[in-house]
């Protein structure tokens, strides 16, 4: 049983493995922090399917082996929260999160009577989590000492109890290590996979430097954050402007961002500028007249009526309705409360 | 979890792109609409991979050879159900889509595990 993210590395991770005659059965969890999810929930009607599928599916079809999602959304934010190792250069806790899914997986390889666990980790590919020590931590943390193969680096790394008992052929594994892709480009051509996404890392919503900022504004100022729910989503929708300790607003970009916030409106304050060009803007939280007027002149800056001296912005929260009539907003205040 | 969505009968739907019963040619929706479903899951309002969790776990308590049809409303789904049904060996029969509602079929195949690697 192999973690399979859908990236070349995890694909070919397995695909040595079944080289030899082993059964692979691929396990993927949906932590609620996946970019390409979050792409999805916005629904934009011009996004092409293709573009936003789910790789570790699109990987388990051309291997012919079960990829198993998992959603472990609720239990992955409290490793987000507080790792026990620490957050990398933004939200991301990487050796955390390899020890969350190597737990699961090492409960599920016991409840399907699996043997062994693999994955496709390099060693020093990664700079938190793939040097040695990491490595070694991640497996000891994870209750797999010796028990986890990663048959890309096996020559690099001890040898495994699946190697001494002989179910996997130790001289059929490899000795690929550091950041160059070289290895696995040429293992990829000797197989004849052609088809994977770019490695980079840059699935995951936590390693982005916006998206963390957002999220850490969130933890600062215990906004009600759901995961599995629209909540890590909205993260990555419109501008967002925090205006007070409790009230932040989100700002719509474009038709697509302004139909997702709608799905949010009800029970919140809603601005918009009628018969123009305008954004959705959405305040969590419940702001007073002063802030209500703050945020209709930023509503205002972002529409078409921007140049003029006075815009006239509808705020509506349920039956209520207000006309707020402000000067579009600074960019120099803007600038002080964006996030 | 089931609900009733609003459905026109079979035959007035239309294939959209990527829709194709493998090893069909898609000319005529009501082909795939006639398909007798032995259960329904509907997943509208539900984003990838979502759908795809809730089919496998509904799979898991069919028997093999019988058919499920999923509704959706996440054109994603056109890509990743043929891709979760080709890896877990279970059988994509197709799909039509109605009231902007896709529904799709997938017959359940028990498949023997397949040591080698293939497509």
């Amino acid at each position: 049983m192999g973690l399979i993210s859908g990236g070349l590395d995890s694909t070919l991770a397995a695909r040595v493995l079944m080289e030899q005659g082993i059964e692979v059965h691929g396990l993927n969890f949906s932590t609620g922090f996946c970019s390409n999810d979050q792409r999805r929930a916005l629904g934009r009607a011009d996004e092409e399917p293709h573009r936003l599928r789910n790789e570790a599916l699109r990987a388990g079809a051309d291997l012919g082996i079960e990829v198993e999602i998992v959603p472990v959304e609720k239990d992955y934010f409290g490793i987000v929260v507080n790792p026990k190792f620490g957050h990398g250069a933004h939200m991301n806790p990487c050796i955390d999160c390899r020890i969350f899914m190597l737990r699961k997986a090492k409960g599920r390889m016991e409840e399907v009577g699996a043997h062994f666990l693999f994955t496709g980790e390099v060693l020093g590919q990664r700079p938190m989590s793939q040097h040695l020590a990491a490595l070694q931590t991640i497996e000891k943390e994870a209750g797999l000492e010796g028990l986890l193969l990663r048959p890309l680096s096996a020559h690099h790394l001890p040898e495994t109890l699946p190697e001494r008992r002989g179910w996997v052929d130790r001289a059929r594994l490899l000795a690929i290590a550091g950041r160059s892709r070289r290895g696995q480009l040429a293992l990829a051509q000797t197989f004849q996979i052609a088809e994977f996404p770019q490695p980079s890392g840059g699935c995951c919503s936590l390693t982005d430097d916006t998206f963390s900022r957002r999220l850490r504004d969130v933890l600062d100022h215990q906004v009600p954050f759901e995961p599995g729910t629209q909540d890590p989503v909205l993260l990555k929708v419109g501008r967002h402007f925090r205006v007070s300790h409790q009230v932040k607003v989100v700002v719509g970009r474009d038709e697509a961002e302004n139909q997702f916030l709608e799905r949010l409106r009800g029970g919140k304050w809603c601005f918009e500028v009628p018969g123009a060009g305008s954004p959705l803007a959405l305040a969590q939280g419940d702001p007073d007249d002063d802030l209500r007027k703050l945020i209709a002149a930023i509503t205002a800056r972002y529409s078409s009526r921007r140049a003029e001296d006075s815009v006239e912005v509808q705020a509506t929260k349920d039956d209520r309705i207000e006309t707020i009539r402000v000067a579009p907003a600074a960019d120099t205040y803007l600038e002080q409360c964006r996030i | 979890m089931e609900k009733i969505g609003k459905r026109k009968p079979a035959g007035e739907g239309s294939l959209p792109p990527g829709c194709a019963a493998v090893g069909k040619t898609p000319t005529d929706p009501r082909e795939i609409g006639a398909i007798r479903a032995d259960g329904r899951l509907d997943t509208v309002g539900l984003f990838c991979p979502i759908p795809i969790i809730k089919t496998g776990a509904r799979m898991r308590g069919m028997d093999d050879g019988q058919v499920l049809e999923v509704i959706s409303d996440d054109r994603v789904i056109l890509v990743d159900l043929p891709n979760w049904c080709r890896g877990a060996g279970h059988e994509y029969l197709g799909c039509f889509e109605a009231l902007n509602e896709i529904h799709l079929f997938v017959k359940k195949r028990v498949r023997k595990p397949s040591p080698h690697p293939g497509k």
